[in-house]
């Protein structure tokens, strides 16, 4: 199954430069007669005297803007300023809005209320864990433990590179050259030589220099090469050899074992260093002769340095110069957030599979590349553009079911099974009350849930996350499953029961129940269907009336609303 | 039929009711041979994909060769098919060969793990513009014309792995996979403290926030969404969905099947058949033999022997062998040359599929390789032919096409032409 959630760079259009598109005319007044009101255009707002993301977010607008007026594309209005700030949390730092955030939100008058949130989330706590998360998934994929690869520890390790601010292509070299030790020496009491947690990158693909050349190739640059690992590529015209020069590049790294690690019985300690001759593989590895006769060559071309092979391959990797790694990450950065990247899917660039609207793709590229990498300033940027802010879905019903012309409209996603399910132990309390006492049930009510979802077979591979898009497994799961049973049970201490115990008003409860799944007050004519599900007769006892709150919880858990990003 | 009875009742009944007709006509000597005929073939056809995960070894399976350096341990026997020998280690599958039609020409270009298997399920090599559908969400999109096996059963179910999705057809179309074959589905009875009234209640509610949802954001994912709610609660409400559990089945019959998690499988997708599943896939993994080839092969085999024979000769018994087309494949072949390890490593040039029942010549080896099972030397059966040939024979058109959200065509198949020698 084809890595279907990121979108994958394809063209070979090298960087232009798109200064120009900052000098271009205002737009033409006269536009088609749109059939929803228009908006007051960014592009007319007079520069900022800063090259702050401001710059960034005037200048997608504007292009976009032409793009769809020249092409007659009416976009679809904003959207409310509840579902934005549902979607832009979730989006951000993975979780779901507090009542207490929706209700300032929608309480502040501000003009610039939605930079203000988006600057928050970015530079709050939540940002560096969900984007460690983010990068450890798409890094390490869902790889059967290898040797040595510890998990937890390279998250850790993003996530304080993320929270110190560094640059996208610090980190991708620190990834792609990584050595050293995987874990602290038990026996070293001060240490000359720290771990380096990064080196689980290359520990969890090292049996095959093939693979993690196929994976510093579509994970880094946006660039599909493994298919010329065995013939010609199909269609482009990466040939044979260029793939094992690359891969050879890779192939100079030796993993020695060093004793058992602090944990014991756990991940092994072990060494990864560079050296200078091919380490000896087993004898009838179809690998060996194609590696033999390779040198290190980067994907234009261009010798690598023989001495140092993988710095140097890094230091190409991460050049501003080099045409894909800047446009490998503005195009997942905008699959990420507006459904569907410049390219699809976000890791195959190539001259057959060219971007739409290339001279946007560029424009935020180059913007990366010269902003020192910083993803904090492209996803502040994206966040508060205005095709970001536009309603999902198609009221009118003209053309369900067909894509959506250049963004025009908002993308209506489920949440993945691991965000699905962290969304209902959030939403529902669950987690609090779990974390609170025994934090190996959350971790095990977890796993349970996620197996409704997915499944992984016992190959030589690693496999992309299990293409999930709403099974009958899942709703069952969700319908009748012990995770949303647990959530919704009135259990002494959960959220749900401290609600209903505190809030003698029913409608007050009704209220923090939509807020806290759907992110919005409910509408009248779900407030008064609310008040009848829960309604008992008077003098009842609190278990009736607690049972009418769990049904509730349960439907908002189940709806589609509050299982879709959109 | 009486008024007031549940659709499923109804179905059963009438069901029941054709079936009991059909006998009568048939046993009747004043029944003519074209009317029961025309009865059995208005049944639509059904295909049960026994999926071989890992990529088995046709050398130690359906082509064994003699050459000392490539052939193994394994020894090779006869069959019920002149001139076919296939593993010693597949004693009762050779016994019903009559039935099987041996593709040992299969040739495929992918040998990476994920875009096989890609290939495999959906006919089509991977392609990033697209997702295409697996085989049973074309039969669940395409193939539901007649109803005269109507069920509230899906239409397209996995046991033991995920198969592939529906890709652009949509959620709906997608396989219900169940986890452990042989079980009852999870998560199909109530939550515990709730009854049939309070669950009316909630679901009431849920339905009610579902139309809002969908009338603001009208979207073809949450349409499709809410048709699988639709079927998920259709089936907490059917006694069909008994057909999964083989825990009320006669022991002797089970252990026909090995008695294996493979076994029941075999045996549910039967029984799902029986119940009008348009496809089923059972999944037997390990196939990935890099590592002592020999005896997890043969630990293997002995899994898919009592398993695929059994399935077969119950099917026939059950007169059910022309209506479905059993397909026994994985992502590709292994390696003529043995490493290191006493394993064989991927090898997509040349390796094995067998098909058997709907309209699938029995008793039959088609296409042939060399003497170390390295290449195909006569009549090569790729992907899309052998998707063509499989489609072809449950009665869809190799070439029917259907438009995805961006207005592009997309065939069943790859271009792919029916094997006429396949074909009966």
């Amino acid at each position: 199954m084809p890595p279907t959630k990121f979108l994958t760079h394809g063209s070979f259009v090298a960087t232009v430069l798109v200064a120009s598109a900052c000098g271009a005319p205002p737009r033409p007044s006269s536009t088609p007669a749109p059939r929803r009101p228009s908006v007051a255009t960014t592009g007319d707002a007079p520069v900022p005297a800063s090259d702050g993301p401001e710059i960034l977010v005037s200048a997608v607008d504007r292009i976009l803007a032409d793009a769809w007026t020249r092409r007659g594309i009416v976009p679809n209005p904003a959207a409310d300023d509840a579902t934005f700030l549902r979607r832009v949390t979730l989006d951000l730092v993975g979780t779901l809005p507090t009542p207490e955030e929706i209700e300032a939100f929608l309480a502040d008058t501000s003009t610039d209320k939605k930079g203000k949130l988006v600057r928050g989330l970015v530079s709050g706590p939540k940002f560096a864990p969900f984007w460690s998360r983010y990068w450890t998934e798409a890094l390490l994929g869902h790889a059967r433990p290898a040797r040595g690869v510890d998990r937890e520890a390279f998250r850790a390790w993003l996530e304080e590179s993320f929270r110190a601010g560094r640059g996208w292509d610090r980190v991708a070299f620190d990834v792609l050259r990584a050595s050293g030790s995987n874990e602290p020496d038990p026996g070293d009491v001060s240490p000359s030589e720290p771990p380096n947690p990064a080196v689980a990158w290359t520990l969890a693909y090292v049996a095959k220099p093939a693979d993690i050349a196929g994976h510093a190739s579509r994970d880094f640059l946006g660039v599909q090469i493994q298919c010329a690992q065995c013939h010609d590529h199909k269609t482009e015209s990466w040939k044979r050899t260029d793939f094992w020069n690359f891969a050879s590049a890779f192939a100079r790294v030796r993993v020695t074992s060093a004793g058992m690690d602090a944990k014991g019985a756990g991940a092994r300690r072990v060494i990864v260093e560079d050296v200078r001759k091919l380490p000896p593989r087993a004898k009838n590895d179809p690998d060996n002769e194609a590696l033999a006769t390779a040198k290190p060559k980067a994907l234009d071309g261009s010798l690598l340095d023989p001495d140092d092979p993988r710095a140097a391959m890094a230091r190409w990797i991460v050049d501003r110069k080099n045409p894909w790694f800047a446009r490998a990450f503005v195009n997942r950065m905008w699959g990420h957030f507006l459904g569907r990247g410049f390219v699809n899917p976000t890791d195959d660039m190539r001259p057959s599979n060219p971007p739409e609207l290339p001279e946007l793709e560029a424009l935020l590229a180059d913007d990366f590349a010269s902003h020192g990498f910083d993803p904090r300033r492209l996803v502040s940027a994206l966040a508060l553009t205005r095709v970001y802010g536009l309603a999902a879905g198609d009221p009118e019903g003209e053309a369900r079911g067909k894509e959506v012309p250049l963004w025009s409209r908002f993308r209506v996603t489920p949440l993945g099974p691991s965000e699905l399910t962290d969304a209902l132990l959030e939403a529902s309390g669950t987690r609090a009350l779990l974390e609170d006492g025994k934090p190996d049930a959350l971790e095990a009510l977890r796993n349970r849930a996620l197996r409704a979802y997915g499944f992984l077979f016992d190959v030589d591979e690693d496999s992309d996350a299990p293409d999930y898009e709403g099974s009958m497994a899942g709703a069952l799961a969700g319908l009748n499953g012990q995770l949303v049973a647990k959530a919704t049970l009135l259990a002494p201490k959960s959220a749900l029961f401290a609600l209903v115990r505190d809030t003698k008003d029913d409608d007050a409860i009704v209220r923090a129940l939509f807020l806290r799944t759907l992110g919005r007050p409910p509408r009248e004519d779900e407030r008064a269907r609310a008040h009848e599900l829960v309604r008992v007769p008077p003098g009842s006892r609190p278990m009736v009336r607690a049972k009418g709150f769990e049904d509730l919880l349960w439907a908002l858990l189940n709806s589609s609303e509050f299982q879709f990003n959109h | 039929m009486t008024t007031g009875t549940s659709s499923r009742s109804e179905g059963t009944s009438r069901r029941g009711f054709l079936g009991g007709l059909t006998a009568l006509l048939a046993a009747s000597s004043l029944a003519s041979p074209r009317s029961a005929f025309a009865a059995a073939a208005a049944r639509p056809k059904s295909c049960i994909v026994l999926w071989m995960n890992g990529g088995p070894s046709h050398l130690d399976t359906w082509d064994p060769k003699t050459s000392a350096k490539i052939a193994g341990p394994f020894r090779s026997i006869a069959t019920r098919t002149p001139g076919l020998r296939i593993s010693e280690h597949l004693p009762r599958i050779a016994s019903v060969s009559n039935h099987l039609a041996v593709v040992r020409g299969m040739t495929s270009r992918e040998g990476n793990h994920a875009r096989a298997s890609y290939l495999l399920h959906t006919g089509y090599a991977p392609n990033p513009t697209i997702v295409h559908p697996a085989l049973g969400g074309w039969m669940a999109k395409l193939g539901r014309g007649d109803d005269a096996v109507p069920s509230e059963l899906p239409a397209f179910v996995s046991l033991g792995g995920p198969s592939a999705s529906a890709g652009f057809l949509g959620v709906e179309y997608g396989p219900f996979v169940v986890r452990k074959a042989g079980a009852l589905p999870e998560n199909l009875a109530l939550a515990p403290g709730v009854d049939a009234a309070r669950a009316g209640r909630r679901t009431a509610f849920l339905d009610s926030l579902e139309e809002g949802f969908a009338s603001r954001i009208a979207s073809a994912k949450i349409d499709g969404r809410r048709s699988v709610l639709r079927k998920a609660r259709a089936l907490m409400d059917t006694a069909d969905v008994a057909a999964f559990d083989v825990s009320t089945v006669p022991e002797a019959e089970r252990k026909a099947y090995g008695g294996t998690a493979f076994g029941d499988g075999c045996l549910v997708a039967r029984r799902l058949v029986e119940k009008g599943v348009r496809t089923v896939e059972v999944v037997l993994d390990g196939w990935d033999t890099h590592d002592d080839g020999f005896t997890r092969v043969a630990n293997l085999s002995k899994t898919l022997d009592p398993a695929f024979s059994a399935l077969v000769q119950d099917l026939a018994a059950r007169g059910l062998l022309a209506h479905t087309l059993v397909v026994c494949m994985g992502e590709f072949g292994r390696t003529p040359v043995i490493n290191a390890r006493s394993g064989r490593d991927h090898h997509p040039g040349a390796w094995s599929a067998v098909l058997a029942g709907g309209g699938i010549r029995g008793g039959v080896v088609h296409g042939a390789t060399d003497d170390r099972g390295d290449k195909v030397v006569s009549d090569a059966v790729t992907v899309p032919d052998l998707f063509a040939t499989v489609v072809h024979a449950l009665g869809i058109a190799p070439d029917r096409t259907l438009m995805t959200p961006i207005g592009r065509p997309i065939a069943v198949t790859d271009e792919g032409t029916p094997v006429k020698a396949l074909l009966v």
